[in-house]
Formats: C-alpha cells, sequence, structure tokens
C-alpha cells in the first residue's frame, strides 16, 4: 500500500512536470514557430540557478524559486528581443542561435560546477501524515505549486486578453496583425511564459531528484515526445499526453525494467509518427 | 511555419561570364585546385606522420563525410538531427560482428555502410510525411530512439559504456590517413554527382515546393527516401571506418551532442553550397586542434561565438561570405572592362 501511494504521488509530480516544459515549449513552437532546441539547457539552467541561490547564496528556498522562475522569464523576454526577433523566424538561422545558447548554457554549468550529481536541498522539511502513510512535504508543496500554475496557465490562455491574443496569433498571424495585435509583444510573452514554465520544471526536478549537467537533453527529449504525442497546435492534448507519459515514467517502472519502459514509449511515438503524423489532438 | 532554404539553383556569381569556355575554365580551375588540396592532403603525412596532428585529420576526413551527408540530405529540404545516429549504425553493424564473430574489418566496414542505408530508408519512409520543423523534432527523437535501442542490447553492444575491443585494421596510423583520406574523396565524388546529377535537380525542386514538383511528376516520399538512403550510406561508411579506427564504439560518440557538432560544422561552413560542411569541418575542427590546444575547455564559447556571428551576419555561412567577395570583386573588375571600352571608342 505504501508502494501504492508512492506511486500515485510519482506519477502526478512527472505528468505535471512534463506538462509544464512541454507548455513551455508549445508555447514557442505555436507562436514563433521556432523549435527550440535550447529549451533543455534553459530547463537545467534553471535547476542550477536555484541551486546556486540556495547552497551558495543561502537565500531560503521559498525566495530562490520564484526568483529563478523570474528570472528565466526575464531571461526568455531577452533572448526573443535580441536573437529570435533578429532570425525572422528564418529555420537555419534560430537553429544557429537556439545551439549557440544551448552550448553556453552547458558548457558554463559543465565547466563551473562539474558533472557530478547535486541536489536542490528541500524547500520544507518534515513529512506530512495521509492517514497512516507519510508522504515528504516537500512533494506535496512541488504537487501544490504546480496544480496553481496550471490553473493559471488555463486561465491565462482562456479567458485573459493576452491568452486571446495567442490564439489568434497561434490561429493566423497576418489576420491577428489586422486586429492590431503586434507580434512582437506576443511573442516577448510566449517565451517569458515558456522561459518561465521550464524554469519552474527545472527547479522541479532539482529538487525532487537529481541535478547533472546532461538532465536538459533527457528532458528536451520527453518534451519533444509529448509535443509529437499531443498534436501541434493543441495545448488540451499537452494534458492528456503529460498524464499519459506520467502514468507511463512513474508507474510502469515499478513493475518493469526502466529501459523497457523507455522503449515502450518510443515505439509508441514513432508508430504514431507513421500512423497519424498529426498527434492525438492535433488539428489542421 | 518558416520553410528551410536551400541551395535550389546553381547560382551564377553576378557579372561572371556565361558560355561553354568560361564554364570550361571555371570547372578547371576547381578541379585544378581540388587536385592540389588533394596532393598535399597525400603528401602532408611525411611531415607529420604519427603525430596528434594527423590523429586530427583522421577525425576531420570522417565529419567532412558525415556533415556532407547531413547537407545532402539537406538539399531535399529536410535537418536531419539524426546524423549522428546514423554514423552509430554503421559504427556498431561494423563493430558487433567484428567483435563477436570475429568477421575481417574489410567485410564489416562496407557491412555498416549498407546497414546504415538499410536503417535509413525503412525509417525515411514514415518519415517522409513530414517537413521543416517536424521532420527536425522528429528526427532529433529518432537520434535518441535509435541510440537508446543499441544501448539496451545489454552485452552484444556494451550498454552505456561501449563495445570495445573492435579489431585494428592496420598497426600503423599513416595507413589509416591514406584509408580515411580515400573514403572522404571517393565518397566526396559520389555526393557531388548525385547532387549535381538529374536526380540531385529533383531534391531541389521537391524542396522547392513539393506540390509544383508533384504536379510535373516528380514524387516527394520515393525522392526523399532515396536521398536519405544514399547519405546514409556513405555516413555509416564512415562511422565503421571511424569505429575501426578508434577501436571502441561508444554511444557517447553518437548521441544528441555528436549531431549538433556536425549540424554547426555544416552550419558554419554553409548550408547552401556543397563545400561548406568542409570548410566548416576546418574552421571548427581542425584549425582549433592544430593552434588553439590550451584553449580546450573555452573552445565552446568560441564555436558558439562563431555561430552567432554567422547567425547575425553570414547566414550562408563562411562559403557564402567568399562567393560575396568573389562577385563583387568580378563585378568591380567588369565595370572596369567596360569603362575601358567606351573609352576606347
Amino acid at each position: 500500500m505504501d508502494l501504492a501511494v508512492q506511486t500515485v504521488i510519482n506519477v502526478v509530480l512527472l505528468g505535471m512536470v512534463y506538462i509544464l516544459m512541454g507548455m513551455g515549449f508549445a508555447f514557442i513552437l505555436n507562436l514563433l514557430g521556432i523549435f527550440n532546441l535550447a529549451h533543455g539547457a534553459i530547463f537545467m539552467s534553471a535547476a542550477y540557478g536555484c541551486y546556486l541561490f540556495v547552497v551558495k547564496l543561502h537565500f531560503p528556498g521559498l525566495v530562490a524559486f520564484p526568483l529563478t522562475v523570474l528570472l528565466a522569464a526575464a531571461f526568455g523576454v531577452l533572448v526573443e528581443r535580441f536573437l529570435f526577433r533578429p532570425m525572422k523566424a528564418d529555420f537555419n538561422r534560430t537553429m544557429m542561435v537556439c545551439i549557440a545558447l544551448s552550448t553556453i548554457l552547458v558548457t558554463t554549468f559543465n565547466r563551473f560546477l562539474g558533472t557530478n550529481a547535486l541536489s536542490i536541498p528541500s524547500f520544507i522539511k518534515g513529512t506530512t501524515r495521509f492517514g497512516s502513510y507519510p508522504v515528504e512535504t516537500d512533494r506535496l508543496f512541488a504537487f501544490a505549486i504546480g496544480v496553481i500554475i496550471l490553473v493559471a496557465i488555463i486561465l491565462f490562455v482562456d479567458h485573459s486578453r493576452w491568452g486571446a491574443r495567442m490564439q489568434a496569433v497561434t490561429q493566423n498571424r497576418e489576420g491577428a496583425a489586422l486586429q492590431g495585435i503586434r507580434f512582437s509583444q506576443v511573442a516577448a510573452i510566449a517565451c517569458a511564459v515558456g522561459f518561465g514554465l521550464a524554469a519552474i520544471g527545472g527547479v522541479f526536478t532539482g529538487a525532487l531528484y537529481n541535478l547533472t549537467p546532461f538532465i536538459g537533453d533527457v528532458s528536451l527529449i520527453k518534451v519533444l515526445m509529448l509535443v509529437i504525442l499531443a498534436g501541434l497546435g493543441s495545448f488540451n492534448g499537452i494534458f492528456y499526453v503529460g498524464a499519459l507519459l506520467g502514468v507511463l515514467y512513474g508507474a510502469l517502472p515499478v513493475v518493469l525494467n526502466g529501459a523497457v519502459v523507455d522503449a515502450l514509449a518510443s515505439i509508441m511515438v514513432l508508430a504514431l509518427l507513421v500512423i497519424r503524423p498529426k498527434g492525438f489532438f492535433g488539428h489542421e | 511555419m518558416s520553410e528551410i532554404k536551400t541551395s535550389t539553383t546553381e547560382s551564377r556569381e553576378p557579372g561572371e561570364k556565361a558560355g561553354p569556355s568560361g564554364a570550361r575554365a571555371r570547372r578547371w580551375a576547381g578541379v585544378s585546385s581540388l587536385g592540389a588540396i588533394v596532393i598535399v592532403l597525400a603528401l602532408l603525412p611525411l611531415a607529420i606522420a604519427g603525430s596528434y596532428k594527423m590523429h586530427v585529420l583522421i577525425l576531420a576526413f570522417v565529419y567532412i563525410v558525415v556533415a556532407g551527408g547531413f547537407r545532402t540530405i539537406s538539399i531535399s529540404g529536410q535537418f536531419n538531427i539524426a546524423q549522428g545516429a546514423f554514423m552509430g549504425v554503421g559504427a556498431y553493424a561494423a563493430a558487433i560482428p567484428g567483435v563477436w564473430l570475429h568477421w575481417s574489418p574489410w567485410i564489416t566496414i562496407p557491412l555498416g555502410a549498407v546497414a546504415a542505408a538499410i536503417v535509413g530508408s525503412i525509417i525515411a519512409f514514415p518519415f517522409a510525411r513530414l517537413r521543416t520543423v517536424y521532420y527536425a523534432m522528429g528526427t532529433l527523437f529518432l537520434g535518441y530512439v535509435i541510440m537508446n535501442l543499441i544501448t539496451a542490447g545489454g552485452k552484444t553492444t556494451g550498454m552505456s559504456t561501449g563495445l570495445g575491443g573492435v579489431k585494428p585494421l592496420f598497426e600503423n596510423r599513416t595507413n589509416y590517413y591514406y584509408l580515411g583520406l580515400g573514403l572522404m574523396v571517393v565518397s566526396l565524388a559520389c555526393l557531388y554527382r548525385f547532387e549535381f546529377s538529374r536526380i540531385g535537380v529533383r531534391m531541389k525542386a521537391v524542396a522547392q515546393s513539393h506540390q509544383v514538383a508533384a504536379s510535373v511528376g516528380i514524387g516527394e516520399r520515393g525522392n526523399r527516401i532515396l536521398v536519405v538512403a544514399f547519405s546514409s550510406f556513405f555516413t555509416g561508411l564512415l562511422g565503421a571506418f571511424y569505429c575501426h579506427y578508434t577501436g571502441v564504439a561508444s554511444p557517447s560518440s553518437y548521441g544528441l551532442g555528436a549531431t549538433l557538432l556536425i549540424i554547426m560544422y555544416v552550419l558554419v561552413g554553409g548550408l547552401n553550397s556543397f563545400w561548406g560542411p568542409s570548410v566548416g569541418v576546418v574552421i571548427l575542427l581542425i584549425i582549433p586542434e592544430f593552434f588553439f590546444r590550451e584553449l580546450k575547455g573555452d573552445l565552446p564559447y568560441v564555436t558558439a561565438a562563431i555561430l552567432l556571428i554567422i547567425a547575425f551576419l553570414l547566414p550562408d555561412g563562411i562559403v557564402g561570405l567568399v562567393k560575396l567577395i568573389k562577385g563583387r570583386v568580378v563585378n568591380r573588375l567588369i565595370r572596369k572592362e567596360v569603362a575601358t571600352d567606351v573609352d576606347g571608342d
């Protein structure tokens, strides 16, 4: 029973991290049409940034976390303004910029912090009892924050003015421009939200699991799985598929070998690419 | 969605003299300078036999062909981020029979090439439905899956530490050098013939507009499978050679990092020109390893800076810059000629 509770919590947390990452990536892909290869690097850098704030500068975790996310969002705005916008969505040039960005970030953390696995100290120590099952308070905290952020994102996309503008740009960029929506502003917000979400995912991963300079690559792969499965231009799809991947990677390793689970998930994605390249929830 | 730019027409430099005599002269100049480069490379072992520089040059031969293979796929308009994994397929297909069945390297190296071509064409079939950004995302994921499947092979593939004890071809590094040089020259010649043949023109038509191409009878799917199979043959060939040279097939040499390096070579050299990948390898691999070895740890920063400069100022890479300068010079010369003609009259 203990195992079951642990598994459920794992599933929920993993699914949430995937959804956060996937949303961030999809924001940038749908709005700017940019395949952000540096998304994994941002994820990794945010986790390291939070680690540095907590361990080296002795900030309390509850200050370091929002600070990291805000910095990441600000960085997103800068990247959009100075790296993405001048490229005019030209595929080759955005590719160069993303590779350069991710090279710089990965090399920096690799050189100055080494490749050893680190971990962000837990924000809140101790455990909370659920009936007779102890659960780490940190995980509950992460769960609560994650839920709040996801709800906020849904409200933002569906019910705010900026969300409506973003949807308009996603559907038809020229049409949106004719209605007086400034693309550069929407793009800046998309990048800020995208990078911010990646940072939240990164900090969660760093706090709940391990932190190495290579988590960026792994998470980029997971994000690609998510986006390919969900289909492009679909926000709802990301929720369903994130939950699916959470179950796959959170629950199945209890009964199966991790490599087998990975192979299963990969085959599922490739099979979907053959049968339905638009993804489960893609339209067009 | 953004389109991938490819060299769709054999662009003639502005002001260049048209006509058969000009074309022939240009061709002779090109062939003789290439011949000179090959002769210099062939004589180089006399000066640097057995040294580290020779090792760097052997690596460069491998990466020139692999990066050239990446560019060959890109003439059909697609960005293949599984290039490193195709190289890995060639390497493992050569290493496994060599280590476990004791086959001769002279059989396993061609086997690696054929295996990569077969795997490439099987994979290209479903992927022929994807384009641009989606193709890039799909192939990035694919590269991960291929390397995962290889490392999941247990003892046969040596798991994540790699498969050691691959039989060496020669005792002597100089022999590797000559074999690598030969493979590079032959592979580049084949890739060149492919690109500037009728088939290559079809690829470029597909890249420009698959609908228009289809309307004049050039199918998209078949051509795109063909180009992936053709390019992965040479990628696998050099991958197999590389693993026999180093004596180990390790997954880290063929993962996402390796692929991004290959893409950097191509983009820095210039995606739109045949010699772009070679120039990129010279700039990002040979020059740093020859002259700036003490920079080792900082080298990625230099590479990233070069990449940013290229992205902002020279989207066609270094070769594009050379073409630009050449075009200006030729233009100025012609203007002068015209001016003197007018004066003469």
